[in-house]
């Protein structure tokens, strides 16, 4: 299974989503919907954001489908539990303040978003500063050992998480997920389209081993390009599903541009700081957000780690104001947004969090 | 026929430092991504030629590098 292959299926996943109800340039995106799942659960009060979204279980449950059909299934131990999760954290606080994991920069690459570009550029610098420390014998031990059961864990708590979400239940007065009216979270394809299709997405991008990390560190420093081209090739198939969505919906075609972009800031420097922050966690912590949902479904149990990390930073970032708010019109004036002087603060500790992670484990050769 | 060894490793800087081992030797080697059908992770593994394989074997036992799979493969 070639990564290109999972590219175009992630491509027009993030199309069909947009055109069945989800977000405007958030057909997919593993920090955003997870930040909502974060919400539903009221480990957060931002109400637009708050939605049992069904995408993150089915990259989850495809993968470990994909996994146990192809005997793939092993749980692996931890190594560096703490340092794991608190990457985790960082790279989600990151991604809020770019306002998407690298798979939306993606999709809001292909919905003309320039922003992305800015982003990418600091995704790449993430990964670059990362990799020096690679370079130099950057490690986080040897992991230690986990029984089948214990991998099995995580896919089965989702598991039981949808399907208690589907059963809508109701504690007191109140439902037990919350659910936003208006805002993001409000905006959803069909809960059971949305799931099959991150079903699809998940078994692919098991079997393909997709990584939008992988992509660019291997293309400029192993000359391997086969990641990078699920990467391109998951650009295309995002814009020529937004293309034909146009001709369908008889909206307007894709503008290209900064200001104004669905779901997005213009502040360039936190654009870029944002995801070279996100870049230098999911670096130091062995895959991107999506390839991090890919490994849990097949029972690693680092990647359940920073997952958690994630669901915590995100409880954190809407909670502690340090998310990005997007540009506005207000009066009639565009109003460039950004990260809080809060946001500031936490990515800087966050990219210090990463250097000093970075020395301090490197290994003499 | 010819044949390569792929040697897994726990971490990618394991597998450069196993890189730069071999490769203050006479022996070549190349960081090459791991081939699917030995593994689903995304990373990297090392690759060498297969009548260099008990060479490179005790160049990096003597180095105290640990290769956690080896594989072969026709080249």
């Amino acid at each position: 299974m070639k990564p290109w292959i999972t590219g175009i299926i992630l491509g027009l996943a993030g199309g069909i989503l947009v055109l069945l109800g989800n977000p405007e340039n958030m057909g997919i995106c593993v920090a955003c919907f997870e930040r909502d799942i974060v919400g539903a659960l009221g480990l957060h009060r931002a109400s637009p954001v708050q939605y049992f979204r069904p995408e993150i279980a089915g990259l989850v449950l495809g993968a470990f489908i994909a996994a146990v059909a192809g005997k793939e299934f092993v749980a692996k131990g931890v190594s560096a539990p703490v340092s794991r999760l608190l990457l985790g954290f960082f790279g989600m606080i990151g991604a809020l303040i770019f306002l998407g994991c690298p798979w939306r920069a993606f999709l809001r690459l292909a919905g003309g978003d320039l922003n992305s570009l800015v982003g990418l550029a600091g995704l790449i610098a993430g990964i670059s500063i990362a990799f020096s420390f690679n370079r130099r014998g950057f490690s986080f031990g040897k992991a230690g050992t986990a029984t089948r059961q214990e991998g099995l864990l995580f896919p089965l708590l989702i598991l039981i998480g949808t399907g208690v979400y589907l059963l809508h239940p109701s504690f007191g007065e109140g439902k037990a997920f919350f659910e936003s009216v208006s805002g993001p979270g409000a905006m959803s394809a069909p809960f059971i389209i949305s799931l099959g299709i991150a079903l699809l997405v998940g078994f692919f991008g098991f079997k393909s081993r997709f990584c939008s990390i992988a992509a660019f560190r291997n293309a400029i420093f192993f000359r391997d390009r086969s990641f990078l081209y699920g990467v391109i090739a998951m650009v295309v198939a995002a814009f020529a599903a937004k293309t034909v969505s146009a001709f369908i919906s008889g909206n307007s075609f894709i503008t290209f541009g900064f200001s104004n972009m669905p779901v997005s800031h213009s502040n360039h420097l936190w654009n870029f700081l944002g995801l070279l922050l996100a870049g230098m966690c999911f670096s130091l912590g062995e895959g991107c957000p999506g390839r991090q949902l890919f490994k849990a479904g097949s029972g690693d149990l680092n990647s359940v780690l920073v997952i958690t990390g994630m669901f915590i930073g995100a409880a954190f970032a809407h909670n502690f104001g340090l998310a990005a708010v997007p540009d506005m019109i207000v009066d009639g004036a565009s109003v460039t947004g950004g990260p809080a002087p809060a946001g500031m603060i936490a990515a800087g500790i966050g990219i210090v969090y990463c250097l000093a992670l970075g020395i301090l484990r490197v290994k003499a050769d | 026929m010819r044949c390569y060894i792929y040697r897994l490793f726990d971490s990618v800087s394991l597998v450069m430092m196993a890189a730069r081992r071999i490769q203050k030797t006479d022996y070549s080697c190349k960081i090459v991504p791991i081939p699917r059908e030995f593994s689903s992770d995304c990373g990297v593994c090392l690759r060498t030629f297969g009548e260099e394989e008990n060479s490179i074997e005790d160049i990096l036992g003597r180095a105290g590098t640990f290769t956690a799979m080896i594989y072969r493969k026709e080249a």
